[in-house]
């Protein structure tokens, strides 16, 4: 026999150690070691069985803890303190719980953790402990129930067992319903207490302003930035517009108020490609989309004229949207400003100068543009990530003497010769490339695909795109992409984005979106063709018929292996319990007959049971149409 | 019929809560919380029904049930259900309510109950109700299963000696002896000693004549029937009257003679067997009670 009561005392302390391991990365190291030292005098007290300290000394305890952490809440700071105190709780509740009510609290509490981490962070990671919690916290309330029920009670092993068994199915069948009451709960535009969602964090990422060499250490960072799901297209499309710099200083690169100028007219052709972007956190203004991004749906951001978009605030939560972008694009501006791009530092190096005069001498602008190319194409040059010269004078340390460096150097070289070529240009950057997941439809772009490219502005082919950074050589994504871990993490980000997609991003749009088709389904019968379509709801829909094969073949078996006649004196004895007839476990089918008060029943009874009998004590061999004789008699009772 | 608990109903406070928070900070994560919070309270529905169905409950009485003296009762249930166990039962039968933690499937389990029942007479069987508050303790479903039939409750037997002297109406008047062997009764033969024959049976004058140990035969002596008549009892008071006749009817019983009763003017003619003191308990249990 095992006792209730120290069962629940495990399931509790192993509720609690999850409920610590959902919020200890969010709490003060402090109120961590508070809790820790808290919880082993709680364990250790109850090993000693010494008393447990006296509740009123543990309601005090409490207070405090609740008084100290509302003291320390403030409008930036919100989630942590409450989260600490109630991590605290837990513990001083561990210290007296004796009575169910006590365990009761702890769940509940455990229950609090699990929101509060829920609204700082939105990661998957929530399921993580949110799956154990709710199957240790139906176990739990169970124990308590039987608690509540009897006085210490005992449960043999097996009865145990049955208990862990039935809160697993209660999981289990909780989670369908789960999963529609999700998405039939009612949902607003205009949440009051959004605050309480914590800001994401910011990664290192693009600001306003680039120096020289800035760009290696976002390479170095492997979080991802966004994804895009998309159809695949050429690689060598692959340059996600961000950012657009238009102002050297002889170090950094930054932004110009011009460049700020809301969008004239512009002309773009190219191939259409739409794309759905889901943009992490990353701190600065400036959304992402496929170059050139034409149109951005989904956001109200600011559209420059050089075709970047910029929200109002620092973008500190995940977002959505749908970018509509031109491939190969053509971009044409009218009533051009006839001084926009060609902006140089005064202390601009004398040997620019003349390099650029060198290379560009006697030679139309498109021409130009191809010499500054291939100079810088040319095999002299060599892309590294290290050792890069940072200098007062880093491009012409860069152009005439180290001739290594990233794509910073490359870029804004190439943007400085034509400058001085006379020709309009500037820097955008923003990432190159992607991880391709085809499972999830889409590309996973990380920090360490953010690159910088040059436009330069030709009469004629008005802005194009230029990428002087050597193709040759493994970029640092490629370079990610070699390790195997990385391999492991892009399969298992498909359910990351999903996660993201389906649970995190759902909001009232979608619920709309989502009760409109369903109601067009049902009117139209339009699911037909949409559920062959969907890959998920076929595969659902093979599970469905598997599984319900598979148990009408076990039904079947089950049958085949039993005596046809003890078969069908069960499903006799079943029909007539519905009726109201219950057989004893000594009574003979004929004495069980006898028992029926209606007379015509009992006829119908009697004479299938004599029927069956030679069947079932005389040892007679079944016939198939004795069976189905019998079994059509059994119907007709 | 399902009755929400204590713990139900801080349970339901705790949902509205999430919930209101769910949709007040559009977190999705809080969302499955409320949603998971939601589906429990049905599940939990669900299984406390499933918990609770199929069950039957059988009572086993005492042949013989006396007012105002503890009762034991036997209750069983039986779980039919293949699968599931049935947990934490709480059987209402007569008043009294026993707990079943915990029964198996396909298999039954016994416990046993006293009660006292406080008058004699018929008394019906209340509807069996079965709860419990499996799985959370939120709600309490409770289920009645009707078990017809009555009880009939014989009364307290009561020792009233000096009584018993004057209640009995000899119908045949004094012992008969009878041609049987027994041993209080005339003297039937002489025959010779046989080892084991008790000395006192010895006849010694013939033992005398004869030179050898002779013993006596006795007849054996006829107990007659018995009839008590129930209005001639000296007793006043009709229960104690009627718990007077109940002690001596029990004490006849277990005794060799055949015994009847005559009450309000019926006669029930002497005979010895267990069917018929129930019987005459029967008649004592519900006289009077129109």
């Amino acid at each position: 026999m095992i006792r209730v009561r120290d069962l629940l005392q495990w399931v509790t302390m192993a509720a609690v150690l999850l409920g610590f391991g959902a919020v200890c990365r969010y709490v003060h190291p402090y109120a961590a070691l508070a809790f820790i030292g808290l919880g082993v005098a709680a364990w250790l007290l109850r090993r000693s069985r010494t008393r447990q300290p006296a509740r009123w000394l543990l309601n005090t305890l409490a207070v405090l803890v609740v008084v100290v952490s509302a003291l320390r809440v403030s409008p930036d700071y919100l989630v942590e303190p409450i989260l600490e105190g109630i991590l605290l709780l837990v513990a001083i509740k561990l210290l007296e719980a004796r009575l169910p009510r006590d365990y009761l609290q702890i769940h509940a509490l455990c229950v609090f953790q699990l929101l509060g981490s829920a609204l700082i962070s939105l990661s998957m990671v929530f399921l993580l402990f949110f799956i154990p919690l709710a199957f240790l916290l139906t176990v739990s309330l169970i124990l308590l129930t039987f608690e509540a029920a009897d006085q210490d009670p005992h449960l043999p092993r097996p009865a145990v067992l049955k208990i862990f068994v039935q809160a697993g199915l209660i999981c289990l069948l909780s989670v369908p319903i789960m999963v529609v009451i999700f998405v039939i709960l009612p949902r607003t535009n205009y949440p009051i207490l959004m605050f309480l969602n914590q800001s994401g964090s910011g990664h290192t990422g693009f600001s306003e302003r680039v120096q020289l060499g800035e760009v290696a250490a976002i390479q170095e960072d492997n979080s991802v930035v966004f994804r895009a799901a998309m159809a695949v297209i050429d690689p060598d499309q692959l340059y996600w517009r961000g950012i657009v710099l238009d102002h050297f200083d002889g170090v950094a690169w930054t932004r110009s108020d011009s460049a700020e100028r809301p969008y004239g007219a512009v002309r773009v052709d190219g191939r259409p490609v739409q794309q759905t972007i889901y943009l992490e956190p990353y701190g600065n203004k400036f959304l992402f989309g496929l170059d050139k991004p034409i149109k951005i749906q989904g956001r109200s951001a600011a559209r420059g004229e050089d075709l970047t978009y910029q929200e109002r605030h620092g973008i500190f939560q995940r977002i959505r949207y749908q970018v509509d972008s031109m491939v190969g694009a053509k971009m044409q501006v009218e009533n051009p400003d006839q001084h926009y791009g060609l902006q140089l530092p005064p202390d601009i190096p004398e040997e620019l100068r003349q390099l650029a005069d060198r290379l560009g001498a006697g030679l139309g602008p498109r021409e130009k543009v191809a010499a500054f190319v291939r100079y810088l194409r040319g095999g002299q040059f060599r892309y590294a990530l290290s050792e890069l010269p940072v200098s007062d004078q880093p491009l012409a340390d860069f152009l005439l003497r180290h001739h290594q460096g990233n794509c910073e150097y490359f870029a804004a070289s190439l943007a400085v010769l034509l400058r001085l070529g006379g020709i309009p240009s500037r820097l955008v950057g923003g990432y190159k490339g992607g991880y391709y997941n085809s499972t999830g439809g889409y590309y996973l772009v990380l920090q360490k695909h953010a690159h910088i490219w040059t436009e330069a502005y030709l009469n004629d082919l008005d802005w194009v795109r230029l990428d002087p950074t050597p193709a040759a050589g493994l970029q640092p994504a490629d370079l990610y992409l070699r390790k195997f871990l990385t391999q492991a993490r892009l399969l298992t980000d498909v359910l990351n984005y999903y996660w993201f997609r389906l649970i995190v991003d759902y909001d009232f749009q979608q619920q709309l979106q989502f009760l409109h088709r369903a109601r067009e389904a049902v009117t139209t019968q339009s699911w037909r063709p949409w559920l062959s379509r969907l890959p998920l709801a076929r595969a659902l829909a093979v599970f469905v018929g598997l599984a319900a094969l598979g148990l009408a073949g076990w039904e079947l078996l089950r049958r085949r292996r039993r005596d046809p006649a003890v078969e069908l004196a069960a499903r006799f004895r079943a029909r007539l319990g519905r009726r109201g007839y219950r057989m004893k476990p000594s009574e003979g089918l004929e004495e069980f007959v006898a028992r029926i008060d209606s007379a015509p029943l009992q006829g119908r009874a009697l004479d299938f049971v004599l029927a069956l009998e030679p069947y079932l004590y005389g040892g007679q061999a079944f016939q198939k149409a004795h069976y189905r004789r019998l079994a059509k008699q059994l119907r007709g009772l | 019929m399902i009755k929400i608990t204590k713990t139900g109903w801080i349970y339901i406070v705790l949902t509205i809560v999430v919930g209101f928070a769910a949709v007040n900070t559009a977190n999705n994560l809080i969302y499955i919380l409320a949603s998971a919070l939601l589906s429990y309270m049905l599940v939990s529905g669900i299984f406390g029904r499933g918990n609770i169905h199929a069950l039957s409950i059988q009572v086993e009485f005492p042949e013989e049930i006396y007012a105002r003296t503890p009762t034991p009762i036997t209750v069983r249930l039986t779980n039919p259900r293949r699968f599931l166990p049935a947990m934490l039962i709480r059987v209402v039968t007569t008043g009294r309510t026993v707990l079943f933690p915990y029964v198996a499937a396909a298999s039954s389990s016994d416990a046993v109950i006293q009660v006292t029942f406080p008058h004699r007479g018929r008394c019906p069987i209340d509807p069996i109700r079965l709860a419990s508050p499996f799985p959370f303790n939120f709600f309490t479903r409770f289920r009645t299963l009707d078990q017809p039939g009555e009880l009939v409750i014989f009364p307290k037997p009561r020792n009233w000696a000096e009584v018993h002297a004057r209640v009995e109406m000899n119908r045949r008047g004094g012992e008969q002896s009878v041609d049987r062997l027994g041993d209080a009764g005339d003297i039937l033969a002489i025959r010779s000693y046989l080892p084991g024959d008790p000395l006192k049976h010895i006849h010694w004058k013939s033992t005398a004549k004869t030179g050898r140990i002779q013993t006596k035969e006795f007849a054996a002596v006829d107990e007659p029937d018995l009839v008590i008549a129930f209005d001639q009892v000296p007793v006043p008071d009709l229960e104690q009257r009627i718990s007077c006749v109940t002690f001596r009817l029990l004490q006849l019983a277990r005794g060799p003679r055949a015994f009847g009763l005559l009450i309000g003017g019926r006669l029930y003619p002497p005979r010895r067997s267990t069917a018929h003191k129930r019987a005459l308990l029967r008649v004592l249990a519900t006289y009077d009670q129109g």
